[in-house]
């Protein structure tokens, strides 16, 4: 099975490629006067084609951010598509900048924040999960980077008081991994087993 | 979560369960989190040696005083007397995060155990297994 990184990287190339064999047919203007560039063109439709794959391999996934992704990659395919006709001569930066802004610039901070967290680096953690969760701002995000905010703060009363006010809008498994976090800052070890045993599938 | 509840059962001491809980959820970790529950058992099982091979390798990215933490969790737990507690003692002494701290207190007040631990045969496979994906085989 591929990992996310492999898939990414694959779906990625894919894309150059396909946005490479099939411009001509994808974008017929491609080279007319007052049309794009040929790299400008090619780099939108292969952002384009990336955000189609992005869409196509979210529709499958059952996680939480299948919606807020989806969402993302949408709304750069259509950044790509109105750029292409109606700034031309800019749809190359404006694709690549909406898929760099909207998906990877994202993608990437997360992924630096859960590398800081597991490391004990709590406060950077909370950094790139903030800026992660301003680009990309569904509710999954900013629920991750209120978690990581309230694990960054150095007394635990304040860490407490953030994991309770989170709890006011987390139901069901969320609810009770923020007593488990609650109990974790608090040194209960014993709190933190029976709460995490009953959010954890048997 | 999975992480939180493996290790709340070392810190409860109860590594039995500890180790069925990790062999049992083994097949749905990856990558660092793997790595990550690999050195809690390790370190709360008293293997010492692979918990320090294991930080010194595939979890080098983990900070100093987390290091520490998880060194003398493994030699307090095997019973051995070393380094760890005074590089533990300064890290709780200079590190602002009152959780770690208090942690860490803990663990420096308790007791070094008369005996190295000794586990069930399940339980000593499922150590061992995770010795040689670390590439430690021997024994801590």
């Amino acid at each position: 099975m591929l990992s996310a990184n492999a898939a990414y990287a694959l779906s990625f190339v894919f894309s150059l490629a396909v946005a490479w064999f099939f411009a001509p047919l994808l974008y017929p203007h491609m080279g007319e006067a007052g049309a794009p560039s040929r790299l400008g063109s090619f780099a939108t439709l292969a952002a384009m084609t990336f955000s189609l794959l992005g869409i196509a391999s979210l529709a499958g996934y059952a996680g939480p951010e299948r919606t807020g992704g989806i969402l993302a990659y949408a709304l750069t395919f259509a950044i790509g598509a109105a750029a292409l006709w109606l700034l031309p001569e800019w749809s190359g930066i404006a694709a690549v900048g909406a898929l760099v802004v909207l998906v990877a610039a994202p993608t990437v901070l997360m992924r630096l924040a859960e590398h800081h967290s597991a490391a004990g680096g709590r406060r950077i953690a909370a950094v790139c999960a903030l800026l992660a969760s301003r680009l990309h701002p569904s509710k999954p995000m900013r629920f991750y980077a209120a978690v990581l905010g309230a694990r960054a703060t150095r007394s635990t009363e304040a860490e407490i008081a953030a994991y309770t006010s989170l709890k006011v809008d987390a139901t069901g498994q969320l609810h009770m991994a923020l007593d488990g976090l609650i109990a974790f800052a608090r040194d209960d070890w014993i709190g933190a087993s029976s709460t995490t045993a009953a959010a954890l599938p048997p | 979560m999975k992480f939180y509840e493996i290790r709340a059962l070392g810190e409860l001491g109860r590594v039995e369960e500890m180790i069925a809980a990790f062999a049992a959820w083994q097949p749905q970790l990856r990558g660092r989190d793997l790595d990550l529950c690999r050195l809690m058992v390790l370190a709360f099982a008293g293997r010492h040696a692979g918990a320090r091979a294991l930080l010194q390798q595939r979890l080098g990215l983990v900070r100093p005083e987390r290091a520490a933490y998880w060194s003398f969790v493994a030699a307090n737990s095997a019973g051995v007397a070393d380094g760890s507690r005074d590089a533990l003692a300064r890290h709780a002494r200079e590190c602002d995060d009152e959780a770690f701290r208090r942690a860490a207190e803990r663990h420096l007040a308790a007791p070094l155990p008369a005996a190295a631990p000794t586990w069930s045969p399940a339980s000593a496979a499922a150590i061992a297994e995770i010795e040689r994906a670390v590439g430690r085989s021997r024994a801590g």
